[in-house]
């Protein structure tokens, strides 16, 4: 009688050992695919931030070249861009509120020429989210010429 | 022979259980962590980079050539090649400078592509480029198969009728 006992005793216990082991297990791969699900949304969050950061730059009215009032089309105005260094400097908190913590650069290709930095917000310890480089045509005013440039964007993690 | 059977269908009853846990695994593994990654970047890189690139290149002013639109001097390369800079005709100043951009550009940026430009009549190309690495001219090629983006502007010709000049930027996926 007592060893009946003793042993049905002994198969509810190891009834229940396997029954937490089974829920133990579970929760542990609960937790890993939650995490890379959450990562993989994050990364996607990124992604599109990045495409966003990249449209609101390359159409900031700022850099488009325009006519009478008129904005061409795909055409950046070099002085512009060259004006923005010194008003994004002044008016940062402005610029800061849309476009965060990220560098600008504007780079004059063909024919080669100087790399201009409209908007410089690299905080001090940072790591490099991403870059962009979009493929750009730079007026020239003063010579009425275009030129091949690249607006490059750097994302900060 | 009661108990024998008690125990085989509590054995029985654990096996269930561990083939439903076993189940339920594999439908995790199947649809959360082997789903494919989102590529709107990548897709939005693509489609962006070979619109982009083709309009700023066809826009530009070429630097000793009298600033002419690097367009005009596509069409001309294409008609009658009359125009001539620093020396050389228009087909060889600019396979000269658009081998310079890529280098400075698509190439620096490891990005594959295919560019090309052709009479809307002729299939054979007038100026063809393609990206650095000589494995590339196999993998990255504008043809059906290859996925990726393509964008095509037409460029009129001044004196050939309804003919032009299709210039092809493809960027490979």
């Amino acid at each position: 009688m007592k060893k009946k006992s003793q042993m049905q005793f002994g198969e509810t216990i190891a009834i229940l050992f396997i029954f937490f082991m089974l829920l133990v297990v579970g929760l542990v791969f609960y937790v890993k695919i939650k995490t890379a699900s959450v990562g993989q949304d994050i990364s996607e969050y990124k992604d599109v931030r990045a495409v966003e950061l990249s449209q609101t730059v390359a159409f900031l009215p700022e850099f488009q070249c325009t006519e009478m009032n008129v904005v061409e089309p795909s055409c950046f105005d070099k002085y512009k861009i060259l004006a923005m260094q010194k008003v994004s400097e002044a008016n940062h908190a402005y610029y800061y509120r849309d476009l965060g913590d990220i560098l600008i650069e504007v780079q004059q290709i063909y024919p080669f020429g100087e790399t201009i930095v409209p908007y410089n917000s690299t905080p001090e310890t940072f790591t490099v989210a991403s870059q962009a480089h979009i493929p750009i045509s730079l007026y020239d005013v003063e010579s009425e010429k275009y030129i091949f440039g690249v607006l490059r964007i750097t994302t900060y993690g | 022979m009661v108990k024998q059977k008690k125990a085989q269908l509590e054995i029985f009853g654990l096996m269930i259980v561990i083939v439903l846990v076993m189940l339920g695994i594999f439908f995790a593994i199947k649809f959360v962590l082997l789903d494919p990654a989102p590529t709107l970047k990548q897709d939005y890189n693509r489609v962006q980079l070979s619109s982009n690139f083709g309009v700023a290149l066809l826009q530009s002013s070429s630097d000793d050539c009298r600033g002419i639109d690097f367009s005009e001097l596509i069409t001309d390369c294409a008609e009658f090649q009359t125009i001539s800079c620093d020396g050389k005709r228009s087909c060889d100043y600019i396979n000269t400078t658009l081998d310079s951009i890529l280098k400075d550009t698509l190439d620096l940026w490891k990005v594959k592509y295919h560019i090309v430009a052709r009479l809307s009549s002729h299939p054979e190309p007038i100026i063809e480029k393609y990206s650095v690495d000589s494995a590339d001219r196999q993998n990255c090629k504008n043809d059906k198969k290859t996925v990726g983006s393509l964008e095509t502007f037409f460029l009129p010709m001044s004196h050939s009728g309804s003919d032009m000049v299709n210039f092809e930027v493809f960027i490979c996926g």
